[in-house]
């Protein structure tokens, strides 16, 4: 309500902090186009022609309605203004920037005059775009900036303060793979919904049933093979669903993935509890797989990956994830080894562990609906 | 599940991408087609000389009118970019330990523009702390102060200014008024808006602060059909004031009065925060069209940095069932603002949520600060009092 107070008119002091305005504050928009080290860059420009009148003279008729054909009049005298005021290098030398044509686009539902540039560079390397790009006399002038480099796609954005963009240094593919290694072993070490679900896959696997009751399996060996196909299954299910998702290939929804993880939780806790129904285990660790695979999609979708390439991205990302879990399993399958022929493990902590576990994954699954 | 900032940033790099990403390029067959209107935005009879005097000797006093009038043809014309060209000529002066009170408190609008209100408050400081009687200066901080939620400082900038006498008591009145009102003393500042003269007797501006001011407590108190009431006649002596008119349709709106609501919010030219309530009360295609009109105008703010809508994109995050983005950008406006509808935008994000600990944060400063809204106390559930 303080805003009232801005419509004052005795008062200079005009207080409307959340006015509207149906017109969006000064932008115009820099593609740069860079599909080859060799080839010439293509630069393309949309500006308001309302921002250019301040620079450049264009309504001849002085009727306040800019024509295509008083465009076309000024072409010479826009065409000068604008090479004016954008500069362009690469490898830190200067590229010779001429006007190639003039067309319209829509930008926030006007009409953008569209000035397409060519830039021709002496040198290969990395572009930096600056110059005065008509923001000297409107500090909340803002250049909306997208490059493309061969097939990634780089934004930026230039303002008074912030004049000068330059070209981020591509990372190469094994740093990325590296890099997205560590983001996948944190990813699941902070998870705490994805940890709780592989410790519930764990917790039954150095038992059998045996008449509708759990009892210490024997031989490492049948534990082993009995644990390696439900972590490989599971591994599988998320691998197929984090591609899909990564490369758009399919869209979900965070937040019902969200509670179908936590269901999942809560499902593999009940499921611990009833030994007669262990043989679903595998389908479940499968199926469920697929679920938390979506889930990976999004917290790799919360991670800044500007500039590397897919395939080093999402086999890092997913081999970190596969370490984190070969961790847990390193970690937890020892102990629970060694107490499976224990009364206080069959009867205390596997329903327990799992009761506490499924509750868990049912909270969260009511605080996410 | 990400903290606020960092959900805003990711949807920011997502906003920007798109934004930024290129869009059909056409040539017109017509020569005489309108590409644009300029005249809006191009320098009229009477800014020109002052642009010319100006270019001619860059003073603080003709920079200050300058200034002065580019703020007022932003206002009047709904243009932001005359906020933008205000700032550009009054950045280099209004930073020097020399500036005058007038250029630094029309600097200081234009960061409140911009929602930079801690910035807006420090330079609003050094003025008062130099020239105390400014009550322009005075003023402008309760203002600051009531946006940031400090309403024991905005309490004594108030009465200050209600003491004073002249036309500055009347809003100096009604800024006391809410001052108190946001310290828990709801009745209080109701009694004292009980005008003994009618509203239409002051200037309308005057009218329509106080109508309106007095509207958003009665709404509080659970008065709807009074402040609808009050809101309809401070609507009329200022039509062109968009948030009294969001104001009034809110209110319409949770008195289930959805139809009035549209109507009042059926304007031309009409901005975020009238685009994302016509979304909210609205069904179908409309609804999406709506909606998507003002997620374009959100992306694109989103692109540029700017944080003026943070409230229109937690509004527009509910309208599209998005709680955990609803949450996070009510969140980060309620870091900037603490207005009647950030209040209650931050209780229905969090409730929609499911966030008990939002939930928990809002209780909490609802008890510290006293703050009463019927509304929201009933989103978050009981506020018990001592």
């Amino acid at each position: 309500m303080k805003s009232i107070i801005a419509i004052f008119a005795f008062c200079v002091a005009c207080l409307a902090p959340q006015s509207v305005f149906a017109h969006a504050a000064s932008t115009s928009f820099l593609v740069v186009q860079m599909r080859d080290v060799d080839a010439p860059v293509e630069v393309r420009w949309d500006l308001s022609l309302q921002d250019l009148a301040w620079t450049v003279f264009i309504d001849a008729d002085y009727d306040g309605n800019v024509t295509w054909q008083e465009v076309q009049d000024a072409r010479p005298a826009i065409s000068s203004a604008m090479l004016g005021q954008i500069s362009l290098e690469r490898g830190g030398s200067p590229c010779a920037l001429s006007v190639k044509d003039f067309a319209l686009a829509v930008r926030s539902e006007q009409n953008f005059l569209s000035v397409a540039m060519r830039a021709d560079c002496p040198q290969r390397g990395l572009a930096t775009v600056g110059g005065g790009l008509f923001m000297g006399g409107d500090a909340s002038q803002r250049v909306l900036l997208s490059a493309v480099r061969g097939k990634v796609q780089l934004t930026g954005v230039l303002s008074a303060a912030d004049p000068v963009w330059h070209e981020p240094a591509q990372p190469s593919s094994w740093n990325s793979f590296v890099r997205f290694v560590g983001e996948g072993v944190w990813h699941v070490l902070i998870g705490y919904d994805h940890i709780a679900f592989v410790l519930l896959l764990l917790l039954p696997s150095v038992m059998r049933p045996v008449d509708g009751k759990w009892q210490g399996a024997q031989g490492l060996r049948q534990i082993s093979r009995d644990l390696v196909t439900i972590i490989t299954a599971f591994t599988i299910a998320h691998s197929i669903t984090l591609a899909l998702a990564v490369t758009g290939t399919v869209k979900l929804p965070t937040q019902p993935i969200e509670v179908a993880i936590a269901a999942s939780i809560a499902v593999a806790g009940g499921l611990n509890l009833m030994p007669r129904l262990s043989r679903l285990r595998l389908p479940l660790a499968f199926g469920f797989g697929f679920v938390h695979g979506f889930g990976f999609a999004n917290a790799l979708g919360e991670i800044d990956a500007a500039g590397s390439s897919l395939l080093p991205l999402l086999a890092g990302f997913n081999i970190g994830v596969e370490l984190a879990q070969l961790g847990i399993v390193a970690v937890v399958l020892p102990l629970i080894y060694a107490m499976r022929t224990t009364r206080w493990y069959a009867n205390g902590v596997l329903p327990l562990g799992s009761c506490a576990l499924g509750m868990a994954g049912l909270v969260w699954m009511l605080q996410r609906v | 599940m990400g903290a606020p900032a960092g959900l805003l940033a990711l949807l920011a790099v997502a906003a920007a991408t798109r934004v930024a990403a290129a869009s059909d390029r056409f040539v017109p067959p017509d020569p005489g087609f309108v590409v644009a209107s300029i005249r809006q935005t191009q320098p009229d009879e009477e800014l020109r000389p002052l642009l010319d005097a100006w270019r001619a000797d860059r003073s603080a006093a003709t920079t200050a009118a300058l200034a002065n009038a580019f703020i007022a043809r932003a206002r009047a014309r709904r243009e932001p970019t005359y906020f933008g060209r205000a700032e550009a000529v009054l950045a280099p002066l209004a930073a020097r330990p020399d500036a005058t009170a007038t250029l630094r408190r029309l600097y200081a609008e234009v960061l409140q523009y911009r929602h930079d209100f801690s910035g807006a408050e420090r330079l609003l400081d050094a003025v008062l702390g130099e020239h105390a009687h400014d009550v322009d200066a005075r003023l402008m901080r309760a203002s600051v102060r009531l946006v940031r939620g400090d309403f024991g400082g905005a309490r004594a900038d108030c009465a200050q200014l209600a003491a004073s006498g002249g036309e500055i008591a009347v809003p100096g009145f009604a800024c006391f008024a809410e001052a108190l009102a946001g310290g828990g003393e709801l009745e209080r500042a109701l009694a004292l808006l009980s005008l003994p003269a009618h509203p239409r007797s002051l200037a309308p501006a005057d009218g329509a602060y106080l109508l309106a001011t007095r509207a958003e407590l009665r709404e509080r108190g659970h008065n709807f059909a009074g402040a609808i009431a009050d809101y309809r006649e401070a609507l009329s002596l200022a039509p062109a004031d968009d948030s009294i008119r969001a104001a009034l349709a809110d209110t319409l709106a949770a008195s289930g009065m959805n139809d009035e609501a549209r109507e009042t919010l059926a304007v031309d030219k009409a901005g975020i925060a009238l685009l994302v309530r016509r979304a909210a009360l609205t069904q179908g295609s409309q609804r999406a069209e709506l909606a998507s009109r003002a997620e374009s105008s959100l992306a694109l703010e989103a692109a540029r940095g700017d944080a003026l809508h943070f409230r229109e994109a937690a509004m527009l995050a509910l309208v599209n069932g998005e709680p955990e983005q609803a949450l996070a950008a009510a969140q980060a406006n309620f870091e900037i603002q603490k207005e009647l509808p950030d209040v209650r935008v931050l209780a229905r994000a969090a409730r929609a949520a499911g966030n008990a600990d939002a939930l928990s944060v809002l209780r909490r400063w609802l008890l510290d600060t006293g703050y009463r809204d019927a509304v929201t106390e009933s989103i978050v559930g009981a506020v018990s009092r001592s």
